[in-house]
């Protein structure tokens, strides 16, 4: 409704004329946005897509945006926020966008950035005038996901999710963490329900907006649509296969992930000269590179790495997050889940965490994308537990 | 088996809802009606205090190409941008960055932009913590910062100043600043855009200086006639590109207009603030007749 004016502006890395943190503006324009929310919460609860007794919770969850940025830390520190909320404020306007198509392996894809504002654009919102309401337009996009996900899985453990400390903060920021996770999850559930048009398009979606977290994906698919989860041998079978391949099509696919491990070390702040791996080397130096970096991309930052209490919540979430899934593959006969399926999709799993594993470089890169991968999982989880559920009763 | 009227799409299940949202949305229309009037008045006087935003700018015009890129590194193809224009992006670059910043502020810019923050016993610009950057630094276990510098201008001219390209000609820039204090702003657009320039002239110098020393010691060393004569004519080219930067004028740009205020303000779109006050006021008295009814 209400948008910055970006006309003429072509440099979208810059703060373009945002109504500043803690203004009466910034009020004006988030507590808008903030209500929109709710009154539309209000009918979804009276139409009965959300249960009644998660009014308050929803409430609560809906409010974040206001302790993230300018509170517990500077919009700068995501910089990448601006980006999104410049562009977006560009299609709403119906401005010349730059950077529109980007040259990505040789073909010419369309650049995320603009992607995400696009769907974006489609949400209706009070304001994007300032660099929060990215996230109230995320939190809507997650009111109508959690609507679909109500009728589908167990509504009081899809209502726990709400409260986990990393999706509380992702949720509230201005960036594509949300489309990622909302595509993910559905390409999963999608694929369980064997909804072969359904999976393709979120999975083309999930490609333009977040391509790392695509290949493991398309394990599961491959794996699960050919019916390998009938027995253990095709399982295993499937496994040694996917390991072979990683071998012979190394020349392939390493030029790739240097590149992107590359762009993250440089993104980072490291310098060209210390980044120390060499595609030449060989597919067996790849798995020497490989294998710490993943068990660092599984628990690290550790909190005495971190430093101060943000670093401990991370690392005390992520433990918590490994109890839930000790906890779940230990009770998988209880919740009357096929073990056989379970391993499919944690093959995928696995697959998207060794790749994240040997690209990214950074703790606090990893406690984000780590967040990306476990996240739409959680939610497969929750309704593989329902879906078993359901049928048993 | 249910009834039709019964179901979720039912008539009477969707004429039921639409009644509850209705009697929701507009219940107390009095009240309602009285609490957005009030705001509508106050929305008003907000707008009466506000400062008006004046337009400190001036205009530049691009006049020779450059070879100096700031996209020039091995991931240009992965984060490859549509051409625009170098010369500028290192001018902006530039503009934005620590040195041009602390000559600013030696040149007296602290005094006008943190006089307040002068502490005389401490001759420093003392700076004092908010509440949420004390938090800040508790959470993420940082040193608190105790005193203003050029860091705190060249953040502060960052934000300051943006600009505008013309999408016809291309070769046109507005630099700008949206400010309530435009004389103050006029004086920091006027400097910063000259020292900019000094410190691109400075290093384009120094590229020129080491060029030419090398091509002579290379002229000396060469007996070849054709190559020597080459070598001669390079270093007299660089000799000249050395005059030039001698100008008064900018390096890349002409300046089309000093830096001048606009003479009509801006304000904060009245609409915007009309009808936010008014649609906070009524959306917040829904939420508030909802919470009553239905869950407290």
């Amino acid at each position: 409704m209400f948008n910055v004016d970006v006309s003429n502006i072509f440099n979208v890395d810059q703060a373009l004329g945002f109504f500043s943190g803690y203004s009466l503006e910034y009020f004006l324009s988030e507590l808008s946005n903030y209500l929109l929310l709710v009154l539309f919460l209000i009918i979804f609860v009276r139409i009965k897509l959300i249960p009644k007794e998660y009014f308050i919770i929803w409430l609560i969850f809906l409010i974040t945006p206001f302790f993230f940025n300018y509170l517990l830390f500077d919009p700068g520190y995501m910089g990448d926020q601006f980006r999104y909320m410049g562009v977006l404020n560009f299609v709403h306007q119906g401005a010349d966008i730059p950077d529109k198509f980007l040259d990505k392996f040789g073909f010419s894809t369309v650049s995320t950035v603009y992607l995400v504002a696009t769907i974006w654009s489609y949400v209706p919102i009070f304001s994007t005038m300032t660099v929060v309401s990215g996230a109230f337009i995320n939190k809507f996009l997650l009111l109508i996901f959690y609507c679909y996900l109500y009728k589908i899985a167990d509504k009081k453990l899809i209502t726990f999710t709400l409260i986990i400390p990393s999706f509380l903060l992702y949720s509230s920021l201005s960036l594509r963490e949300i489309p990622i996770i909302i595509f993910a999850t559905l390409t999963l559930i999608f694929m369980y329900k064997k909804k072969y048009m359904l999976t393709f398009i979120s999975i083309l979606l999930l490609f333009f907006i977040k391509i790392q977290n695509v290949p493991g994906l398309i394990v599961i698919a491959v794996g699960y649509f050919l019916n390998l989860q009938k027995n253990y041998f095709r399982i295993a079978l499937y496994s040694i296969l996917l390991l072979a391949m990683s071998f012979i099509l190394y020349d392939y696919y390493i030029p790739y992930l240097d590149l992107y491990k590359l762009a993250f070390h440089v993104e980072d702040g490291g310098g060209e000269l210390e980044y120390t791996f060499n595609i030449n080397d060989g597919y067996f130096a790849f798995l020497s590179d490989l294998i710490p970096s993943f068990i660092d991309f599984l628990i690290r930052p550790l909190p005495f790495e971190a430093g101060g209490l943000f670093g401990v919540a991370v690392f005390l979430e992520v433990l918590a997050l490994y109890g839930f899934f000790v906890y779940f593959i230990s009770r998988l006969d209880y919740f009357g889940i096929d073990k056989k399926t379970f391993l499919i999709f944690s093959i995928g799993l696995l697959a998207t965490a060794l790749l994240y594993g040997f690209i990214a470089s950074n703790y606090g890169t990893f406690s984000r994308y780590r967040f990306s991968i476990y996240f739409p999982f959680i939610i497969f989880f929750i309704f593989l537990i329902s879906e078993n559920k359901r049928a048993r009763n | 088996m249910k009834s039709e009227s019964s179901s979720f799409l039912g008539n009477e299940s969707i004429i039921g809802v639409i009644k509850s949202l209705f009697s929701i949305f507009f219940e107390k229309i009095k009240l309602n009606l009285i609490l957005v009037g009030v705001s509508a008045v106050l929305a008003f006087f907000y707008l009466t205090s506000l400062d008006p935003v004046y337009r400190v700018e001036t205009k530049l015009n691009e006049v020779q190409e450059s070879t100096v890129s700031l996209q020039d590194s091995a991931l240009s193809n992965l984060f490859s941008v549509q051409e625009s224009s170098k010369n500028f992006d290192m001018f902006f670059w530039q503009l934005n960055s620590s040195q041009v910043a602390k000559k600013l502020w030696d040149e007296g810019f602290n005094k006008v932009y943190y006089s307040f923050a002068y502490d005389e016993e401490g001759d420093i610009y003392r700076y004092n913590s908010t509440f949420g950057q004390s938090f800040n630094n508790f959470i993420f276990n940082l040193e608190p910062k105790r005193s203003y510098n050029h860091n705190d201008l060249k953040n502060l001219i960052n934000g300051k100043v943006n600009f505008l390209r013309d999408k016809s000609t291309k070769d046109l820039y507005i630099l700008y600043i949206d400010t309530t204090s435009p004389e103050r702003d006029l004086s920091l657009l006027k400097r910063l855009v000259k020292v900019t320039d000094e410190f691109i002239k400075e290093r384009k110098l120094i590229s020129i200086n080491a060029k030419m020393d090398f091509l002579r010691e290379e002229a000396k060393e060469t007996m070849d006639r054709d190559a020597r004569s080459s070598l001669n004519s390079l270093v007299r080219q660089n000799l000249l590109e050395k005059s030039l930067l001698s100008g008064d004028g900018l390096l890349y740009f002409e300046v089309i207009e000093e830096p001048f205020i606009h003479e009509n303000p801006r304000v904060t779109s009245p609409s915007f603030v009309f009808i936010a006050f008014v649609f906070i006021s009524w959306a917040g008295s829904v939420l508030i007749t909802y919470l009553r009814r239905y869950i407290v």
